[in-house]
């Protein structure tokens, strides 16, 4: 990692519009051929990042490089980046051909050459057959297939996708996560996506920079951060998870000793937050169990299932504990196992390798 | 169905008859312009390119109106671009300074624009025409532009300078193709109030006559055919460039679409 020059530097960037400051303190080096994803709540500042990144909007402060060039005061056409925008903004008075010409024309290429690597990025996104058409008679899909097409015909360094999918419904979504998986191994390019789908952020990502309220949160690979939250932010932004508040009461050899609001004590093996002893306790559904072999065989807490929701392949319980505190847990289907009934009475497991212990906001 | 038919046939029939009848009256063989129809001839059509004053005028008002249609296109292409990039308060500023004209009974227009020619020294000529017409086809295009530019989505802009292309470049090969549809229909809009125009156009004229004028008086003497005649050669000339417009169009497409099997 250190040997290699990042493709994208960005350092203490900063960026106001007016009196308001939408990034603080941005610090980020992106490795050349990663996928990272920009994550975070609407607000959060990830697409002014990459309008920072594109050149569309100008630093406040700091400064930004890419491939080791120093980007201030260079305008969007000269940067080796490409872009693929939310709602694609395609050229509707061109044809499919001439929307993926467009950035080689400007540049001068004409003729055989222009042709032949105007049609071989059209067969990556399976458009070949489709490119005497107009924008209008596309679809939603097959739009996005333009717009990548269109942008990844320059050869760019960098590819920035600002949601790309978000005008997709759900099944054409998953279809081209994966389509853009197989297009970036075919292309070898750097992916920068931004986008508010911790799904799609999962799925694609080599890393996720998470965002909040113009900072960033956490940098790390997608399960690092899943399962290692380091705010409570990060913890409930990814997935499902229970938060108990509580105190750190001492430190024992298997790590910290938390007393919890529901009456039940963690131990957790991490480094106490700094900020003193209130914390908050995250543990995800799918680590609590009703088998006690799964679990480290020193934690337990009974409670009593209160309601069952199965989806097929997992079901979700909500377990009240004695003090009506209630615990969300995900089991997997199994045929080894009988499953408790509502009402029973049951024990819950868990392994204190998956506890996460956060400080309190 | 049946119904929906008659109906569209009788809306089509309404709006072409009077385009029917003063083609047919134009080969009329007799003065009359009234049914029945008593013989066919050329003879109106052969006096429109002899009458030498009628020439003239017909010369005065295509040149006034594609000067019209020029700058209103110059200076209407200019306040498009300003709205796509100021906020909403220049954008109002635009609309109303840019609509007010129109919103004046032409007489008193005419009026002011004397006064003000007078004030100015500026002699009446065809000048002072062409800006009293511009005075009244600018606001319909800025009416028609606002409508489409409301629609013109400002990523395709950031989009083309992102794909390398310079302001210029991007100005040429995206916002004004874009555009390009709706201010050709309003230059030919203003080409055609232009040539029609007649109120404003009596108060700013001085000692020129342009055709409505021509005609005006030509009325008060006797009405023939041969006003049929002008109109139908007019109405000939628009579907004419509409057709070359559309083939023009048709075969650069093909030509590049075959250019691309090649290899």
């Amino acid at each position: 990692m250190l040997a290699v020059t990042p493709i994208i530097e960005i350092t203490a960037g900063q960026k106001s519009f007016g009196s308001m400051q939408v990034l603080h303190d941005i610090d980020l080096a992106i490795t050349p051929g990663e996928i990272v994803t920009l994550l975070g709540p609407s607000g959060c500042g990830k697409t002014t990042l990459m309008r920072l990144i594109a050149g569309f909007e100008d630093m406040s402060g700091g400064g930004l490089r890419i491939d080791g060039r120093d980007m201030k005061g260079i305008a969007p056409e000269h940067r080796p980046v490409n872009m693929v925008f939310q709602r694609y903004a395609l050229f509707p008075h061109l044809d499919v051909f001439e929307n993926v010409a467009f950035g080689l024309k400007v540049k001068g290429l004409r003729g055989g050459e222009l042709r032949e690597r105007v049609q071989r990025m059209l067969k990556i996104v399976q458009l070949d057959n489709l490119a005497n058409r107009y924008i209008d008679e596309l679809s939603g899909g097959q739009c996005q297939r333009v717009a990548l097409a269109r942008a990844l015909v320059n050869e760019p360094k960098v590819l920035l996708l600002d949601e790309p999918l978000a005008a997709l419904d759900l099944k054409i979504r998953q279809l081209m996560l994966e389509e853009m998986k197989r297009i970036h191994a075919e292309t070898k390019a750097t992916f920068v996506y931004v986008t508010h789908d911790q799904d799609e952020a999962m799925i694609l990502s080599d890393r996720i920079v998470l965002m909040d309220r113009g900072r960033i949160v956490q940098v790390d690979r997608p399960e690092v951060m899943y399962a290692h939250p380091r705010t409570l932010f990060a913890a409930k932004f990814l997935g499902e998870t229970n938060l108990f508040e509580g105190r750190i009461v001492g430190e024992g050899p298997e790590g910290l000793v938390v007393h919890t609001e529901g009456g039940v004590t963690f131990t957790v093996r991490a480094e106490a937050p700094s900020r003193g002893p209130e914390v908050v306790v995250s543990i995800r559904p799918e680590s609590f169990s009703f088998d006690p072999a799964t679990g480290d065989g020193r934690h337990s807490v009974s409670g009593r299932v209160e309601d069952i929701v199965f989806t097929g392949s997992r079901s979700f319980y909500t377990v009240a504990l004695q003090n009506q505190r209630r615990i969300r847990v995900q089991v997997q289907r199994s045929a080894k196992h009988r499953m408790p009934a509502r009402g029973a009475e049951v024990a819950l497991f868990w392994d204190h390798d998956d506890v996460a212990v956060l400080p309190i906001n | 169905m049946i119904l929906l038919r008659i109906v569209v046939f009788a809306i089509m029939a309404f709006l072409l008859a009077p385009i029917v009848i003063i083609i047919l009256f134009s080969f009329h063989a007799t003065p009359a312009l009234t049914f029945p129809f008593t013989g066919f001839s050329w003879r109106w059509y052969a006096q429109v390119f002899t009458d030498s004053q009628l020439g003239a005028a017909l010369v005065e008002s295509m040149k006034i109106a594609f000067w019209t249609a020029l700058l209103t296109l110059v200076l209407g292409t200019g306040a498009s671009l300003a709205w796509l990039r100021l906020k909403r308060r220049g954008r109002a500023v635009i609309e109303i300074l840019g609509i007010t004209p129109i919103a004046l009974p032409g007489l008193f227009l005419g009026v002011a624009l004397l006064v003000l020619f007078a004030q100015l020294g500026i002699s009446l000529s065809t000048v002072t025409i062409v800006i009293a017409h511009v005075l009244l086809t600018l606001p319909i295009l800025l009416v028609a532009m606002k409508a489409r530019l409301t629609l013109f989505d400002p990523s395709l802009e950031e989009a083309a300078r992102d794909l390398g292309a310079s302001q210029r470049q991007t100005f040429a090969r995206v916002t004004l193709p874009l555009i390009a549809p709706t201010l050709i229909s309003c230059a030919i809009l203003a080409l055609a109030i232009s040539f029609d125009e007649f109120v404003l156009t009596s108060f700013v004229a001085g000692t020129e006559t342009t055709l409505p004028m021509y005609i005006w008086s030509m009325m008060r003497r006797t009405v023939t055919p041969l006003i049929n005649a002008i109109s139908t050669l007019a109405l000939l000339f628009s579907i004419l460039v509409l057709v070359v417009a559309a083939v023009v169009g048709r075969m650069r497409r093909a030509a590049a679409v075959a250019d691309r099997t090649k290899s």
